[in-house]
């Protein structure tokens, strides 16, 4: 615990700005995250990275970057989709009812996903040259991400217990789950040649990305797993599942295949040894049209990583049944079915959280006398190409809007998100502008906060940037 | 920043934290729920073969030769030694022998042995010769008495005496240690007898004069003797047996055996290859019961002594369902066996060789077969239960049931009750089945007329406890069992039926069951 704060710490320390961008659900900045993680045709300068390079353009300022001070990031979410402080309230200490039960369960319809995401950036820089020569940007960023689908027929089998001549799947288990870190450098220029009527300005950008990979745990494959209990009660569990995993060495995991004895104490710090590498590419366009419109297209982390120290596959594969619990080699055998067996991993391949980013932004600018003060409103469409740790290739839709009653006065910001791995989401953030430091602060489920006990999510963000 | 700006940026998050701060009802107190579970488990799903249930033990056996069960006692031995035997302790004498006195000449008489015994060979280990002299000569006398059939460290015993002048004389001659060998010249008249040759002389007694001698033997003890040694009785042997019965008591006067044996093996124990024969002469087995009753093993005829008498140095005898009461002696099952037998040696008189080491074993043992009838028996017994309220939370199963399905191969009927009690043995409740029995029954499986199993039966029991039930479980400390099992009764009823009881005889076993548990986290901490 002792080292795991001042990892933490040190962290911090190392912290310069922290606007990590990832995947089709991971985390974000404050200021989209506020928008309902509406970032693509109005993210600016270094929030930029990891969105849509070609935005490196969209600032007026020539250098920005973020520090420790005055606040660093902080950016995390966790939560389920099927459990509120209102049910938890409900079932606590409550006797069940068979109808209680069956709403317990019901909630659980089609799985139920815990999740939880961190990020941090050790370094952001960002610096504007000429339109001639173009934006450059530099940052190193960390990502936390796990999830894990509770199968429905798990908390049938808890509450209701195994009845005879029945069969509870569990095909719908999963989970993801990964600590990454990328040192990513971007270019942004304008294209000149393609400017007319219509489109004032149109850039292009680019993001090569160095991935570390730290820890990763996976299920890849998780088929045919059912418990099922016939007529004179045996019990036949047929389990078939593929777990990749791999640990910093820094870790210290001891796989039950490791024959090398190990102090089994972690050794963590703000530069572990990678578990994995690998490389990845971000590139976008950003157009800024007429009367304030601007349309933005990405597409980014194409890549991957390669996993090939303390490597493990953990896989089961077949079926067993009980049907003599007295007998002690059905009940080894029946659990060694469940545990599997662990082998050396040798080398294997993670995709990056490739996802296609298309969005769309409006700033109206209000008279004197009428609505007061600028309205941006803004509009993405995420569409993430696999399931790896922060991406769905469930679409994303979101819409946000941001408004600023005067000049000076802190943006108000909110948004919603639909579809998605986590479904609908109502954001909500402030963002204080005092010229050459921005705070940003945010919150994707504002319904917890509004509504806190029909809330299934927490997440807060906050940052902050100085602009020159 | 304007003022307005400055003001807002200060008071709206302030609002916002107030107001978010109102919104949220946080549960401060999060207890897990409590539900009712059912749960259903396999419990046992096994098949045995009474190979497998009995498992080896001293008295059990299979037979190779018709597969079926052999319950062996243990071996009941009787050690005789043959020292009466060889001896002769019977005192022989030769009284009043006149023996001229002349110089340079013999007179050979003959001492007899003890009961016309016939030594070829024999070496002492005790025992005397004896005579008496009276010289009534006015010279003195010199006797030499040689005894050719006897040598002393390998020379022929030989005495020598001066018998004064109207003198009596004595002398006492010891024979331990003295080989004795007849002389191959003995006539056969004489072989019963001690040889002596006597030589008597004086200085100038006149021709005619004599000296009278009275020769004694007495309580000759051999190592070893060949030759014809009369028939004599060893004495009567009486030697009585505990027999461990354990739970087979349960089942006296309950169980009847068919092709039960009882076996008499004699072995005499000799380093000589001509040893005499022997007989067993009223050989006697009775059976006690700790109560006083006891039981005779008798022949067809209601003899219960029989002789037995040896062959080449063995002799068998088996008492079988045919020849004897043996059947009903086993079924008796007595706690004690009493053995005894008078043993006699050479009851023929015959030629042979015995040594003092020699002795005779009488090995008694019976073994039945497993083909018996059973009446109705029952076994009662208490084992401790040792449910622990912390491993298991009895108290909070609602209610529970057990399927009990039996494929019965065994041609037994089987009843099960269980009656749980408390810790000062009150009665909790009682195990019942569907049909609210008491017992639980399992049927035998079918045999022929024969007795042989033709085909496994299977019952069902299905054992439901309520709450309440289940709640005396967790209060129950012993559990006190009873079964009853029996063999059918043939197919007119009439009588019990016999039935082969055989190794390969299986029982299939399986078993579930299940609860309606109570989960309550709260117990579990």
């Amino acid at each position: 615990m002792k080292n795991l704060i001042i990892t933490f710490l040190v962290s911090i320390g190392f912290c310069v700005s922290i606007f990590a961008q990832y995947g089709s659900e991971g985390s974000t900045d404050a200021r989209s995250m506020s928008l309902g993680k509406t970032s693509n045709a109005i993210s600016q300068g270094i929030y930029s990275i990891g969105i849509n390079p070609a935005n490196l353009l969209n600032t007026n300022y020539a250098v920005d970057f973020s520090t420790i001070l005055p606040l660093p990031h902080i950016s995390a979410s966790a939560g389920t989709n099927f459990m509120t402080v209102n049910n938890i309230d409900y079932y606590s200490g409550r006797y069940l009812t068979e109808s209680d039960k069956q709403n317990l369960n019901s909630l659980l319809n089609g799985g139920g996903i815990i999740f939880g995401n961190m990020s941090f950036t050790l370094f952001s820089f960002g610096l504007r040259l000429d339109p001639s020569i173009g934006a450059f940007a530099f940052s190193i960023n960390d990502f936390v991400e796990g999830d894990f689908t509770l199968p429905q027929s798990l908390s049938n089998l808890i509450l209701n217990g195994n009845a005879q001549n029945s069969t509870y799947s569990f095909n719908d288990t999963k989970f993801n789950s990964w600590w990454i870190r990328n040192y990513s450098l971007s270019y942004a220029r304008e294209i000149p040649g393609l400017v007319n009527g219509i489109i004032q300005k149109l850039s292009a950008g680019v993001t090569f990305k160095y991935y570390q990979g730290f820890a990763y745990a996976q299920s890849v494959q998780v088929n045919n797993n059912y418990l099922q209990t016939g007529t004179n009660n045996q019990i036949t569990v047929s389990s078939n599942y593929v777990i990749h995993s791999a640990f910093s060495d820094d870790f210290n995991v001891k796989y039950s295949f490791d024959t090398a004895s190990t102090n089994g104490k972690s050794n963590p710090g703000p530069f572990l040894t990678p578990a994995g590498t690998g490389l990845g590419l971000d590139f976008g366009f950003s157009s800024n049209l007429i009367d304030n419109w601007n349309i933005s297209l990405a597409v980014t982390d194409i890549g991957n990583i390669t996993w090939n120290q303390n490597t493990a596959i953990t896989s089961a594969a077949g079926q067993y049944t009980l049907s003599d619990a007295f007998d002690q080699s059905q009940r080894d055998s029946i659990k060694n079915k469940f545990k599997g067996t662990s082998v050396n991993g040798g080398s294997f391949t993670t995709d990056l959280p490739t996802t296609l980013r298309l969005g769309a932004a409006h700033k109206f600018y209000f008279n004197q006398g009428s609505f007061p003060g600028t309205l941006l409103l803004a509009m993405d469409i995420n569409q993430g190409f696999n399931d790896e740790p922060g991406n769905s290739t469930k679409t994303r839709v979101s819409i946000g809007g941001e408004w600023q009653l005067a000049h000076g006065v802190p943006y108000i910001r909110t948004g919603f998100s639909f579809g998605g791995l986590l479904g609908f989401h109502w954001a909500a953030g402030l963002g204080i502008d005092t010229g050459i430091l921005e705070f940003n602060f945010a919150t994707m489920d504002f319904q917890s906060f509004a509504a806190p006990n029909s809330a299934k999510y927490l997440s807060v963000a906050l940052d902050s940037r100085w602009k020159f | 920043m304007n003022y307005v700006g400055r003001k807002f940026t200060i008071v709206f998050p302030s609002l916002l934290l107030i107001f978010i701060a109102g919104c949220i009802d946080i549960p401060t107190n999060v207890k897990a729920p409590q539900w009712d579970v059912n749960l259903n488990l396999p419990l046992v799903n096994r098949s045995y073969s009474l190979d497998d249930i009995i498992k080896k033990q001293n008295y059990i056996s299979s037979s190779a030769v018709d597969s079926i069960f052999v319950i062996q006692s243990d071996i009941y031995p009787q050690h005789v030694d043959v020292t009466n035997f060889v001896q002769l302790n019977t005192q022989t004498s030769l009284p009043g022998v006149s023996i001229p006195v002349v110089n340079s000449a013999n007179a050979t008489i003959f001492l007899p042995l003890s009961n016309g015994t016939v030594l070829d060979n024999a070496v002492f280990t005790n025992g005397y010769l004896s005579f008496h002299i009276v010289n009534t000569n006015s010279q003195d006398v010199n006797i030499v008495a040689a005894f050719p059939a006897i040598t002393q460290n390998g020379r022929e015993l030989s005495i020598s005496m001066t018998v004064p002048a109207f003198q009596p004389d004595s002398v006492q001659i010891p024979l331990a240690g003295c080989i004795y060998t007849q002389p191959a010249n003995q006539l056969s008249q004489n072989q019963s007898s001690i040889q002596i040759v006597l030589s008597c002389s004086s200085v100038s007694l006149p021709l005619g004069s004599i000296v009278t001698m009275d020769f004694y033997s007495s309580n000759f003890y051999f190592s070893l003797a060949t030759g014809i040694l009369p028939a004599r009785s060893l004495g009567t042997k009486s030697q009585s047996y505990s027999i461990n019965l354990g739970d087979a008591e349960n089942f006296r006067d309950k169980v009847f055996l068919e092709n039960a044996e009882l076996d008499l093996n004699l072995t005499y124990y000799s380093s000589s290859s001509n040893p005499f024969g022997y007989q067993v002469k009223n050989f006697n087995l009775t059976g006690l019961r700790e109560d006083g009753t006891q039981m005779a093993l008798t022949d067809s005829t209601g003899n219960s002594n029989i002789t037995v008498s040896s062959v080449n140095g063995s002799a068998q005898f088996s008492y079988t369902q045919a020849n004897s009461n043996i059947t009903s002696f086993i079924s008796f099952m007595p706690s004690t066996l009493l053995i005894s037998a008078e043993y006699i040696m050479n009851p023929n008189n015959a030629t042979g060789t015995v040594t003092n080491q020699d002795s005779i074993v009488l090995k008694t043992n019976f073994s039945t077969k497993s083909i018996m009838a059973i009446q109705k028996t029952y076994i009662t017994d208490t084992v401790s239960l040792n449910i622990s309220n912390d491993s298991l939370k009895i108290q909070d199963t609602k209610s529970a049931y057990i399927n009990v399905n039996i494929q019965n191969g065994i041609p037994l009927d089987s009843w099960l009750t269980i009656n749980f009690v408390d810790g000062h043995y009150k009665p909790l409740f009682t195990l019942k089945n569907g049909n609210n029995s008491d017992s639980i029954y399992f049927a035998a499986a079918a045999v022929n007329s024969a007795g042989e199993v033709t085909n496994s039966v299977a019952t069902n029991n299905l054992i439901q406890l309520d709450s309440a039930q289940t709640a005396n479980l967790a209060k129950a400390q012993y559990a006190i069992y009873t079964v009853a099992v029996q063999t059918s009764s043939t197919s007119n009823n009439s009588s019990l039926q016999y039935v082969s009881v055989r190794p390969s005889d299986q029982l299939q076993i399986t078993v579930y069951g299940g609860v309606q548990y109570h989960v309550n986290t709260n117990d579990l901490k």
